[in-house]
């Protein structure tokens, strides 16, 4: 298997391969009680759970995933069985033959009213004194926002390709953590880690941010490899991947907050309970950034924060950008913006004058660092002309008669504002990253890291950077295809952890070449390691310290106008302030800001819509790049409900945002 | 089943089961791997082709449905005038669609071009729509429409 870097996963094929095709569970959970297998052509290879060589799981994100089903089934698509043989078509028909009789148990929701077998893990966090705070109110606020997203199926195929000789076993797959499918690989088939390559095939952008699929996939394609004795490979069907790769984290947030007499916020109690799916996958990463995000960047001596995650029975989560910050940021923000129509402000004057203005985090009660959180506000206020349009579109809605018609077109306006953070800040050894530069002595340079082929701009940023440093020609820079026995373990290339720990250790290793490159003989290699303890800038135990450097920042400012017989939303203006430590690439950054509105319009409410974004990127020259992936969306999504909230006078808490709930809002 | 059709400007046969996708067809039965099957649900976009001068979802027409039909992919107009303009055009607004999707992007803007000389905004947002790979903004887009539409202009009156 050579270079499968330009290849499609459903372009990769060898001699006498077999396909894979997995029997999945029909129902969201129960047990197994029989299996009806149809009569088998004898080329076709039938593997259960009974048959694998070693333990049946691959273990992610703090829990361990069934590789096949035994008797129970956690969530719908869970894979129970393997058909394998010549002709994908066959074992296709032969899959839904199957019949399979369960005892059906009831599923786990994500509610308030969850099951005690559904806890998974909890955080409380408190500082100050809270009950006297809420003694003392002047004003006592609640409120209740639910936040189910859905993402999007991948638009390139995902899957698995595996063949074993003597000596190795070697994967091909489209993955953003080529070392997790390795070990996965490894320890199921029970042998050495060296002995399984792993290689990363072409994808497109922001495909595959699913971490456990394809370490999934490529366990039991090795495993059928290693029964049948042929090269297997196995393609997500369109249907798989509308099951499996769609799923994100949700939550259910309730707000009760403290106000005093001029409307700032004395105290906030705050209740969380997030889901990730079955088996609860990164099940504290999701719940401490949830935390870390509930009450934001206000000022605010008293808060009490109780949280717990809870499984579902859904397929396991993705670990998307900005995980936990966006459920966060869409209950505190939406909450802002009610708090201040409740004390009869503007929301950007309640904001500014509700903000921290000491550096602090709320919650961490650290140094957050550069904050340049009123800046961004005070900009995207003044570009988008705020405060008169949402003055303007208040008296119209204050001016509409309760028994008169509701207008066919409405206007709001709303705002939000957040920040964000890269890397994982429950599993500090998911940090620990590798990158490896060589400068040959013809000048050509390589870049080696496994992170670098998913998402697709990382490589153009790698280039970039070290072309910069250098001084070379971007044409002479080269990115080794990732390759578990030739490139280093960058770790997963999730949580803008390519911008905030990859591309760090790789301008590190130009920075070292360029200071030795005209003392020392050519070629040169130069390797830097980040190992994953956050030592003491971070204590997860205790919830304190600094959880990511640098910090990202993001203002806000949505206009729309509603049609009230269609409900289809448009866009008016939209207008986005960033701060981002200092921009790699503006051009491309620009690019994934407007992607990411595209993408999380469409997640809110279901269809496109054209916008025209202002976009302000506020850079500090010589800061640290910090993360953007994720930061748009988290910001867009409550400005974009606040400005619905607006337009109709109905209080919109909860996304995504269907017509249905419309109906049932404004109806009501 | 057999089915005949014309394919980048041959004629070609197969032998095919009649519930065939078109974009399997073109992958399987003629090694065409630009057209990429995703979804096979028609939400994607990225197995545009042509078919009798109109964009089609090649994941949601049968093998039989091609019969007698003009079919054009990526690969059948490589070469020709229209669509180095347009490929030149990508090029210099820096639109560089990933793999995945840019048959089907670069399709999509020659049979945009071909219907309306002169889009508007609203007209390329319409049509791009059905383009679900975000791998490249609707700005560059923008930028790249605009570029062919002004070097198709000013060719012509060179030509005048």
């Amino acid at each position: 298997m050579d270079d499968v870097s330009k290849t499609f996963i459903d372009d990769l094929q060898v001699d006498g391969m077999f396909h894979c095709v997995a029997i999945r569970s029909r129902i969201r959970r129960g047990t197994i009680r029989e299996i009806k297998i149809p009569e088998l052509p004898p080329d076709v290879v039938l593997i259960q759970a009974a048959d694998l060589p070693g333990d049946n799981h691959i273990s992610i994100g703090g829990t361990e995933l069934p590789v096949l089903a035994e008797t129970n089934v956690e969530h719908p698509g869970q894979a129970i069985a393997l058909l394998c043989g010549e002709d994908e078509f066959q074992l296709q028909r032969l899959a839904e033959e199957v019949e399979i009789q369960y005892d059906r148990g009831d599923p786990f929701s994500l509610t308030r009213e969850f099951k005690i077998d559904q806890e998974r893990y909890t955080r409380t966090l408190t500082t100050g004194n809270v009950a006297a705070a809420f003694e003392k109110a002047f004003q006592i606020a609640e409120g209740e926002y639910k936040y189910e997203p859905a993402g999007q199926a991948p638009v390139s195929p995902a899957g698995a390709f595996a063949m074993a000789d003597s000596k190795s076993v070697y994967i091909a797959t489209p993955t953003r953590w080529a070392f997790h499918v390795r070990n996965s690989v490894a320890d199921l088939l029970g042998i050495d880690r060296e002995r399984v390559v792993v290689k990363c095939t072409r994808t497109s952008r922001m495909d595959t941010d699913c971490l456990w699929y394809p370490s999934m996939t490529a366990a039991q394609t090795a495993v059928a490899t290693a029964i049948c004795g042929k090269p297997v490979r196995m393609i997500a069907t369109a249907r798989e991947k509308e099951l499996l790769f769609t799923r994100r984290a949700g939550c259910i947030i309730s707000h009760k907050t403290a106000l005093n007499k001029s409307g700032k916020i004395t105290a906030m109690q705050i209740q969380i309970i997030s889901e990730s799916g079955a088996f609860g996958i990164f099940a504290a990463e999701h719940l401490d950034r949830l935390c870390l995000a509930a009450p934001g960047y206000y000022a605010v001596k008293a808060v009490r924060i109780d949280g717990i995650h809870i499984t579902t029975s859904a397929p396991p989560a993705n670990i998307h950008d900005g995980i936990g910050f966006d459920g966060g940021f869409f209950a505190l923000e939406i909450h802002a913006s009610r708090l201040a129509e409740l004390h009869d402000e503007d929301p950007s004057a309640w904001r500014l004058q509700n903000l921290l203005p000491e550096r602090n985090l709320t919650v961490t009660k650290t140094r957050a660092g550069s904050t340049p959180q009123r800046k961004l506000i005070e900009s995207v206020i003044d570009i988008s002309d705020f405060c008169r349009k949402y003055s303007a579109n208040e008296i119209q809605k204050k001016r509409r008669q309760p028994s008169a018609p509701i207008p066919e077109r409405v206007r709001g306006i709303g705002m939000a504002t957040c920040f964000h953070g890269g890397g994982f800040i429950s599993d500090s050894k998911a940090n620990a990253a590798s990158a490896t530069v060589k400068l040959s002595s013809e000048s050509q340079l390589s870049i080696l890291t496994s992170s670098a082929a998913v998402p697709v701009s990382s490589a153009g940023m790698y280039i970039d950077s070290a072309s910069r440093i250098l001084s070379v020609d971007p044409a002479a820079v080269q990115i080794e295809p990732t390759d578990t026995s030739v490139t280093p373990d960058s770790g997963p290339a999730v949580l803008s952890r390519n911008v905030t720990i990859v591309s760090r250790l790789i301008a590190a290793c130009c920075q070292a070449i360029q200071k030795q490159r005209f003392r020392a003989p050519l070629p040169m290699e130069i390797s830097r390691n980040r190992h994953g303890g956050r030592g003491r800038r971070w204590d997860v135990e205790n919830f304190k310290g600094v959880p990511f450097s640098p910090l990202s920042w993001a203002s806000c400012v949505a206009e729309i106008e509603l049609n009230t017989v269609t409900y289809r939303i448009d866009i008016r203006g939209l207008w986005i302030s960033l701060n981002l430590g200092s921009v790699l690439d503006e051009r491309t950054a620009a690019a994934i800001v407007e992607n990411e509105l595209l993408d999380a319009f469409r997640m809110c409410c279901g269809y496109s819509c054209a916008m025209d974004p202002k976009i302000q990127f506020f850079q500090k020259s010589g800061a640290s790049p910090a993360a953007l992936s994720g930061l748009t969306s988290n910001v867009f999504l409550p400005a974009l409900v606040s400005a619905l909230s607006q337009a109709t006078g109905a209080y919109f808490d909860s996304l995504p945002i269907s017509k249905a709930l419309f109906f049932e809002y404004m109806e009501t | 089943m057999t089915v005949t059709f014309t394919l980048n400007g041959k004629q070609v046969t197969i032998d095919t089961i009649p519930g065939k996708r078109l974009a399997d067809v073109l992958k399987e039965d003629f090694a065409l791997p630009a057209t990429r099957p995703g979804c096979y649900a028609g939400v994607c976009g990225t197995c545009a082709v042509i078919v009798n001068g109109e964009l089609a979802h090649s994941c949601l027409i049968p093998a039989f449905a091609i019969q007698d039909a003009e079919v054009l992919t990526g690969e059948g107009l490589e070469g020709t005038r229209e669509f180095d303009e347009i490929l030149s055009g990508f090029e210099h607004a820096g639109y560089r669609p990933c793999a995945n999707c840019r048959q089907s992007k670069l399709l999509t803007a020659y049979v945009l071009l071909t219907l309306n000389p002169n889009p508007e905004r609203a007209n390329i947002d319409e049509w791009f729509a059905d383009q679900k790979c975000s791998c490249s903004s609707l700005t560059d887009i923008y930028k790249a429409i605009d570029y062919i539409v002004l070097h198709r202009r000013s060719a012509s009156r060179g030509r005048k």
